[in-house]
């Protein structure tokens, strides 16, 4: 086989922390990278909780340092609360009121190759222009403001990547092209891989406030740095709150479709009219100065037929996006560049861009992933289930393993099939005192189509 | 392991270490927890936690069922009978 004559080995679709990790990862490697970034650095974006998987990445990448200078807020842990007798708790079994606190600290469990007990909240703004430049740093080629329009697979021996400047078209030849386009799949679309989630069918409308008194939610005062979920009284609804600097928090609303309002407007009352359900929060907020506008993200919750191909493999949320609850987003992305990494660096040497090259990546997070699906399904699908687990020894560690983001290691951790064997106790039996409380999820969410 | 005798001891645990100081209540053998939201579905995980500390007695999460969870005396029945299970 001849040689191609490529402008790069490997094109990358996207600079957030998918495709700036994986770029940081090539460069070092040595292989030649171009990484495509549709913005300009620095822009919002949604996903500002990290968990501590990503550490392993940030140390690989020679990033910690980094994220300390930033001084992004220490994460130690998360907090889960519920309001007193709401409506979901109280209103068919009895009266039952389920006052509901859990929390978990990640210092509670050694992780290996992990050295701190905490992780990060960013402002993503900041975080993504910090590692794009990292990958700079260590050699890859960086195009910002260039938004790629397809991919042109007809030659077998290299992708012609278009995309426009100005008015010109324009393209450049790789041997390997990465889509790491986020939520807007670029490829994924192109090669009709996409895969609607039909389970999970999410909404969410988020802002940031300066301000916002964050002990108001805090049980205790030394907890006001973790990331706090509070269950509202609506169905698979809840709000984030999360620490970007000393003063500024950035809040959530996550809700399924059905009850998100067509018009910005009404979006907006949608927010005030959530947080309400929790009047102390609400307080807290309205004395506080909202310093962004409302920014809303939907079609979210699918899947691919497949993540790689010959010459093609898709990282982070452009291979999948599962639920945002356990702040995995970012984790998935930097861990899909470091377990892709390695099959690429492979391909690269030997020349083989076949899809069987990128099998190991594939199977590894497509495992993880499938772990992560299994625990969200069963925390929607059995709330109680998943704080009564927390507040178990016997079963604490487990759960916070998975909170953690070691997700990849196991084909089905026992902890994920202890739950789930309940949760199929609990709906066959109606007169278990957990039966009130299963959500709305269908019954076959436990085998998601893909 | 009598029934009784473990009702007992989950009595005095549900008084002196998960209820609320001013929270006073009438409890006997047959007071219904749930009703009276002496004990909720998070609460009654404390109480499997308890059993298994102070009878060694796992009680399976998939047994949690009003019926068996109804009263003092049918929660020692159920611990009395998973023990005898066990042995």
């Amino acid at each position: 086989m001849t040689q191609a004559n490529v402008d790069f080995d490997v094109g990358i679709i996207g600079g957030g922390p998918a495709g700036a990790a994986l770029a940081s990862y090539l460069a070092k490697e040595g292989i030649s990278t171009v990484v495509f970034e549709r913005e300009l650095f620095p822009r919002p974006h949604v996903g500002e909780s990290l968990v501590p998987s990503s550490t392993r990445v940030f140390k690989e990448l020679g990033f910690l340092e980094t994220m300390e200078e930033a001084k992004f807020p220490h994460k130690f842990g998360a907090v889960w609360t519920a309001a007193d007798s709401n409506k979901l708790y109280s209103h068919d079994w009895k009266g039952l009121s389920a006052s509901s606190y859990a929390d978990v600290a990640f210092a509670e469990r050694a992780q290996p190759g992990v050295d701190r007990d905490y992780t990060y909240h960013v402002d993503r703004g900041k975080f993504d222009l910090l590692l794009l430049q990292h990958a700079q740093k260590l050699g890859a080629t960086v195009y910002e403001g260039v938004s790629v329009r397809h991919a042109d697979f007809s030659n077998p021996d290299f992708v012609k990547v278009q995309f426009q400047l100005g008015k010109s078209e324009h393209d450049v030849k790789v041997k390997l092209i990465v889509d790491a386009s986020g939520r807007r799949t670029i490829l994924g679309k192109q090669l009709d891989w996409r895969i609607r989630d039909k389970v999970f069918d999410q909404y969410a409308i988020h802002t940031w406030f300066d301000g916002y008194d964050r002990t108001i939610a805090a049980k205790y005062e030394n907890r006001t740095e973790y990331i706090y979920i509070h269950f509202l009284p609506i169905t698979n609804s809840w709000i984030w709150q999360i620490p970007i600097t000393d003063t500024i928090t950035s809040v959530g609303v996550v809700t399924q479709k059905k009850h998100f309002a067509k018009t910005k407007e009404s979006r907006e009352a949608f927010f005030w009219e959530a947080i309400s359900t929790r009047p102390e929060l609400y307080e807290g907020l309205r004395a506080s100065q909202q310093v962004r506008p409302f920014t809303d993200e939907g079609d979210y919750s699918y899947a691919m037929k497949q993540i790689t191909g010959d010459r093609v493999v898709l990282i982070g949320d452009a291979a999948r996006f599962v639920d945002p609850i356990f702040s995995t987003g970012v984790s998935i992305a930097l861990n899909g560049a470091r377990l892709s990494s390695r099959d690429i660096v492979r391909a690269v040497q030997t020349n083989n861009f076949k899809r069987e090259a990128f099998a190991n990546y594939e199977n590894t997070i497509r495992r993880g992933t499938k772990n992560w699906y299994e625990f969200i399904t069963v925390y929607y699908r059995l709330n109680v289930l998943f704080t009564a687990f927390v507040r178990d020894p016997n079963y604490r560690l487990d759960v916070l393993k998975l909170l953690q983001g070691d997700v990849y290691d196991e084909e089905a951790p026992p902890v994920l099939e202890k739950m789930k064997e309940i949760v199929t106790a609990v709906e066959r039996d109606p007169n278990h005192i957990w039966h009130p409380f299963l959500g709305d999820l269908t019954a076959n969410a436990f085998s998601p189509d893909f | 392991m009598e029934p009784l005798q473990i009702a007992d001891a989950l009595k005095d645990f549900i008084l002196n270490q998960l209820l609320e100081d001013e929270q006073v209540v009438e409890l006997d053998f047959q007071t219904p927890l749930f009703e009276l939201k002496i004990l909720d579905s998070l609460a009654v995980v404390t109480v499997v936690n308890f059993i298994a500390g102070t009878f060694h007695v796992d009680v399976p999460l998939e047994h949690l069922t009003a019926d068996n969870l109804r009263s003092l005396e049918s929660m020692g029945q159920l611990v009395a009978r998973l023990n005898t299970q066990a042995n």
